[in-house]
């Protein structure tokens, strides 16, 4: 099952995610407990993007980072990109947490090679076999990028045969 | 899933409410985990003026006199409900994210004390 746990945890990690609080040995248990809890439950807290702390002491003395999101190995594989956003502070003494995950349109994919390849008479043929056995219709500039389109996948094929003579 | 998490320290003024309003419009929200609400009288169109949308579905632990409140809130649009466990600190929602097809429990969590306790759900 997919888990997300988020909220104020009232606990933290390790000893730097708590600044101006005096330290004591059940503080340190709770840190070991806490850190046992997510790794029986295979736990991942997700990466941070923002502020270290999520909770500041209202005269600023004492700052913490109570406020988390922990998720299931089975979570991230629905978002793999899923982190969480610190975002600023307006209302409370604690930060509101944003989870989500962005996925990145880097735009078009360039079609590349190895040269080495080129250098294989194996490789022109297999290039040549597969050009002429696309369909593809329209003018001669877009039948040129709509057949490079279709063998960017397929030159992995090759790429795989290559890779095994090593 | 797109989650806003906020220990709000009461939910009592129009501010808060309004920054709520604001952050579920612009990250585009579809669960929101709210830590010491400090309320014990919720109702379904206070949680909708929060939200500012009527489709919402909501479950709001009361906690002792009102410490460790939580609430968790939800869009009906983008998740389906199916059941949930309250316990004295947290609320697991489990449902339907319908964006992706896929079955998820989200978990809202106030100061773990027993830890042990949440392994058993």
């Amino acid at each position: 099952m997919a888990w997300c746990l988020c909220g104020d945890f009232n606990v933290v990690r390790r000893e730097d995610e708590r600044k101006g609080i005096r330290r004591n040995s059940s503080q340190k248990k709770e840190i070991i407990d806490f850190n046992n809890f997510i790794e029986t439950n295979s736990l991942v807290e997700l990466p941070r993007i923002g502020k270290h702390f999520t909770w500041y002491k209202l005269d600023r003395t004492a700052k913490s980072r109570l406020d988390k999101i922990l998720a299931s190995e089975e979570w991230l594989q629905i978002w793999p990109s899923c982190k969480q956003y610190i975002q600023p502070r307006v209302v409370s003494d604690h930060y509101a947490l944003v989870v989500k995950s962005l996925v990145i349109d880097w735009g078009p994919k360039p079609f590349t090679t190895i040269d080495a390849w080129w250098m294989e008479p194996a490789f022109k043929n297999f290039v040549k076999e597969k050009w002429r056995c696309y369909k593809v219709q329209g003018n001669s500039l877009s039948i040129f990028k709509d057949k490079l389109k279709l063998l960017r996948p397929e030159r992995l094929e090759y790429k795989c045969f290559w890779v095994s003579r090593f | 899933m797109i989650i806003v998490s906020l220990n709000i320290r009461g939910i009592g003024g129009g501010t808060k409410a309004s920054y709520l309003k604001h952050v579920i419009a612009k990250e585009g929200a579809e669960f929101v985990c709210l830590q010491e609400t400090k309320t014990t009288n919720l109702s379904d169109n206070r949680c909708f003026v929060l939200w500012g949308d009527n489709n919402i579905g909501w479950l709001h632990n009361e906690g002792v006199n009102g410490a460790g409140s939580i609430l968790s809130l939800w869009h009906k649009e983008a998740s389906c409900y199916d059941r949930h466990v309250v316990g004295s600190d947290f609320i697991a929602i489990m449902g339907e994210h319908l964006k992706s097809n896929r079955s998820c429990v989200v978990l809202n969590v106030y100061a773990m004390c027993n830890i042990s306790d949440k392994i058993s759900l």
